[in-house]
């Protein structure tokens, strides 16, 4: 299935066509990350999912959800919100979300999610040792090794466009998938 | 003795029981606080002092790990909480710290990897006891 990264709304309208798990919109913080956590739980338990599974998408969210928690911001020019989404289909669990960025650091997080991208397992591996033995952890609680680790949890590579919206702020989307069957 | 350090658990973080009288020292739950170094702040600064406390005491002590969801910010406190151990067992005269973590058969492999790791890393004795294991 091509995914329509390119507007996050129609990307939302095609997976309702799939198993869509969850959405939301709005201002994210600890306590709407723990009724989203509760909730897409809940529906993998009653769905059956296999419990690795759930637990690598489980940990891909929690990272998801607390950077954008950490790194949202609120410009009141642009009315566009952080989103989060959770799909499921026949193959793949995905988790997506979509949050503002300021310009200027498009070039880091695309150098840091192509680099990540271009690991295999074990160069995945090696990376998230460097980044912990360098890392500090910053004022805002992160130690920059969220993303290796969303990487290592997929094991697939980590999808992601910025739309532009002014010459200041873009939208970021990113996109992890989990496949279901490793075999 | 250095009166016990209990942090009741939440849905983001775990149960801290740090009990020297009743010779418990767990951490049970989920671990993705918000702010990593914030929640962990007063576990270390305990550590520190009980450590410090019981360099010369002939007694072992027995941590127990059982945290199935942890961040990524967490498993890099771990490998510094590994090192404090390291650095305590080489300095002790007679005590001694064991570390036992509890998995469960179906945790994900970079979990079980990233604790082989801290195991590998810190050059510490980290026994992994699996559920299924343990309840055979």
């Amino acid at each position: 299935m091509a995914i329509p990264l390119k507007d996050i709304v129609s990307f939302h309208q095609s997976m309702q066509s799939e198993d869509l798990v969850l959405v939301y919109e709005g201002e994210f913080n600890q306590e709407v990350t723990k009724s989203v956590l509760a909730m897409t739980e809940r529906n993998f338990d009653s769905e059956g999912l296999d419990s690795g599974v759930k637990k690598k998408a489980y940990n891909i969210m929690v990272e998801v959800l607390q950077n954008i928690c950490k790194h949202q911001f609120v410009d009141s020019e642009i009315q566009k919100n952080a989103i989060f989404l959770v799909g499921e289909n026949e193959e793949d669990v995905f988790i997506t979300s979509g949050n503002l960025i300021k310009n200027h650091a498009i070039a880091a997080l695309t150098e840091k999610i192509n680099l990540i991208n271009s690991k295999d397992k074990e160069g995945l591996k090696e990376l998230f040792k460097q980044l912990r033995l360098n890392s500090t952890i910053s004022d805002v609680g992160g130690a920059g090794l969220g993303f290796v680790d969303m990487a290592r949890k997929s094991e697939n590579k980590i999808e992601f466009q910025f739309d532009e919206i002014n010459a200041d702020v873009s939208y970021f989307i990113l996109l992890c998938r989990i496949t279901k069957t490793t075999n | 003795m250095q009166a016990a350090l209990k942090i009741a658990s939440t849905v983001f973080t775990p149960e801290i029981n740090f009990d020297p009288k009743q010779d418990i020292f767990s951490v049970i739950g989920r671990s993705y606080p918000e702010n990593v170094a914030e929640f962990y702040k007063p576990v270390f600064e305990w550590l520190k002092i009980f450590l410090n406390e019981s360099k010369h005491i002939k007694q072992n002590i027995h941590v127990y790990f059982e945290v199935d969801y942890l961040n990524s910010t967490t498993l890099k406190l771990y490998y510094e909480l590994a090192k404090q151990f390291k650095d305590f067992n080489e300095d002790a005269e007679f005590a001694r710290i064991t570390w036992t973590w509890k998995l469960e058969s179906s945790m994900d492999e970079n979990m079980i990897e990233n604790i082989k790791t801290i195991k590998s890393a810190s050059n510490f004795e980290i026994e992994v006891q699996f559920e299924d294991e343990a309840e055979s």
